[in-house]
């Protein structure tokens, strides 16, 4: 499956087969408030992932009244059944990642980055979409993918993401996500469904293009600031954790300090007096001298990750008011 | 004639049918990817039936194989299939099936016998993909039995009302889907999804366009170059009633207030992201520092 991925680790573009885009727009969509996932099939050519087909995963709330254990089971068994189906009627059943709903971006976080390493260490080339449906109905279709970046993928195989670690690779930006383009691709035949389409359902381009001119954009950025507001509080409280242990950190050091000092006066009496000196203890028996284990710093890279995008979607998005407003003094001026 | 034919007439008794746009795409994906040498595809059609009205939801494939006068179904995949998907929309019932091709034949009614063991009245979706000189088109059919006194002749389809409806979700998702062939002209395309400043950017063009295109109109009618038109005479002048009328004052205090409010939006917004780039640095020279 990924002997074509050996020679290009990389992908550059993901294109979406229209089958996909719409199946992943109604499953998402009819399954609000609640949040799906589902998995992606198609075809990794060159540096083209192409995306030709996809199922809905079970929902998960559904799964957790029969017991804990077994959804997991349940998953993988649906999983593979869906594929092994597919395949007999000549659907592409490699896997090439998997998507999700989210609202305004808030999607970086620790089972999502979970899944997505996993998908992405069995299978290079796995991609997550993302489809947010909040925005889809301000600024249209609002459908990203997203790999994990090499140096978080290192990292985080490593288990250990401590601060030195990190500061090693903040170089390149302490980026999580990898954003990737993203193109729309039909066949022949489903260029034509959707001509007929147009004139069957009287679909206007336009109509939903005016949508966006939408004035009323203050409920958007309400959102989107509380969102970026609790993302802050969450980074407090992790720098505090850090701050709380380096503060015990320093306060062992000073104590195996002192404790040696002890040691090292006893030491010298029992030579001044010409006693025999005392065995060498093992230090990494004392208590004083348990290494302190640092706190992972996963947490705080993936909020401020989190915050970046905010940062950038507010921003985006102001562009786009402004864009509006101004349009709209210009008009009322005539 | 378009996808349906509107113009037929049917029983007001009749069943009727709307199916959503996302089946007939999977349709087409599955006849792009049918065996060799075989003809049509099959498959089942999953969603609800409410007061005679059967809402087509989603469909899967299922094999077949067609010699003669013989039909087999893979009984197994269909059983499989349906379980699967009904672990994912637990409302979803079989509703019907659907096959590619020009019209009902022989076999069609064997098929329809199969689907009849699970719905009481299965719907069966011709799509037409009109290859050659004939356009695209999509019917529905219900099987009627034909009796003679008691006795049951045979069975006959009966067309019913099609509608291709668009649920919001559909409608965004077929919008972008016509904006990126339309981008690409009528090649089979491959577009760059939209990013969101150049949407704004043609949506805007566009409104000037088209009201380049009202103040064209309106001139030529009141140079007299042109016919009134009383529905369009209405139409502006409900569009012009729709703008508010607000003192030039009040509109300027408004304008002023939002643009403040986003600018103070868009300057927290960089300064938070300022914090964290200088957080980030911090920490780099106070590790290198201890080091």
């Amino acid at each position: 499956m990924t002997s074509s991925s050996a020679s290009s680790p990389t992908t550059d573009v993901v294109e979406l087969d229209s089958l996909v885009v719409l199946k992943i727009i109604q499953h998402c969509q009819e399954a609000l408030p609640a949040f799906v996932t589902g998995q992606l099939l198609g075809l990794d050519i060159g540096r083209t992932l192409e995306v030709t087909n996809c199922f809905p995963f079970p929902r998960k709330d559904e799964g957790e009244q029969r017991g804990d254990d077994e959804p997991d089971d349940d998953g993988a068994e649906y999983q593979m059944e869906m594929m092994r189906c597919l395949r007999e009627v000549n659907v592409d059943n490699n896997t090439v990642g998997w998507y999700q709903s989210t609202y305004f971006s808030s999607f970086i976080d620790e089972s999502c980055i979970e899944t997505q390493f996993n998908y992405q260490e069995n299978i290079k080339n796995c991609v997550v979409l993302i489809y947010d449906p909040s925005r889809t109905r301000a600024a249209g279709l609002a459908l990203r993918a997203f790999r994990l970046t090499e140096m978080f993928m290192s990292l985080y195989k490593d288990g250990k993401i401590s601060f030195e670690s990190l500061s090693g690779a903040s170089r390149s930006n302490g980026e999580v996500f990898h954003e990737l383009p993203i193109k729309v691709r039909n066949s022949h035949l489903s260029s034509a469904l959707l001509l007929e389409l147009q004139g069957e359902c009287g679909i206007n381009a336009n109509a939903s293009d005016f949508d966006r001119l939408e004035l009323h954009t203050n409920p958007f950025l309400e959102k989107q600031m509380q969102l970026l507001i609790e993302s802050i509080d969450d980074l407090q409280v992790e720098s505090q954790k850090l701050q709380h242990y380096e503060r015990y950190a320093q306060r062992q050091k000073a104590a195996q300090q002192q404790y040696l000092q002890k040691k090292k006066m006893e030491a010298q009496a029992r030579a001044q007096k010409g006693e025999e000196p005392l065995p060498e203890e093992d230090l990494s028996q004392n208590n004083l001298f348990k290494p302190l284990a640092p706190p992972s710093r996963l947490e705080s890279l993936l909020i401020s990750n989190q915050m970046q995008a905010y940062c950038k979607q507010i921003t985006q998005f102001s562009g786009q008011s402004f864009a509006k407003l101004f349009l709209m003094q210009s008009l009322n001026q005539k | 004639m378009v996808l349906t034919d509107k113009t037929t007439l049917h029983d007001v008794g009749q069943p009727q049918c709307h199916v959503r746009p996302v089946v007939l795409f999977s349709i087409i994906d599955h006849y792009s990817r049918r065996e060799d040498g075989q003809d049509r595809v099959i498959g089942t059609l999953l969603g609800t039936e409410a007061d005679g009205v059967v809402q087509v939801c989603s469909c899967f494939p299922v094999p077949h194989t067609e010699m003669d006068d013989q039909v087999a179904v893979s009984t197994d995949f269909h059983a499989t299939m349906l379980q699967l998907h009904q672990r994912v929309h637990p409302k979803h019932k079989v509703v019907g099936w659907y096959s590619t091709g020009e019209e009902v034949n022989g076999s069609s009614m064997l098929f329809h016998e199969f689907y009849g063991q699970d719905v009481e009245r299965p719907v069966h979706l011709l799509l037409d993909l009109g290859l050659g000189e004939r356009r695209m088109s999509c019917k529905a059919y219900t099987s009627v039995g034909l009796e003679l006194g008691h006795t049951l002749l045979g069975t006959v389809f009966e067309e019913i009302k099609l509608t291709v409806v668009n649920g919001e979700a559909d409608q965004l998702g077929l919008d972008t889907l016509l904006k990126a062939s339309a981008d690409a002209g009528s090649t089979p395309s491959s577009v760059n999804a939209l990013n969101d400043v150049d949407t704004m950017e043609v949506t805007i063009k566009k409104l000037l366009r088209t009201l380049e295109g009202v103040m064209e109109h309106v001139e030529k009618v009141t140079q007299g170059k042109a016919e009134a038109d009383p529905k369009v005479v209405r139409l502006l002048q409900d569009l012009v009633a729709s703008a508010p009328r607000l003192p030039a004052a009040a509109f300027d205090k408004m304008f002023n207030a939002q643009v403040q409010d986003i600018l103070a939006v868009v300057y927290l917004a960089n300064l938070t992201r300022t914090q964290l780039a200088l957080a980030e640095k911090l920490q780099a020279v106070a590790l290198s520092g201890a080091l």
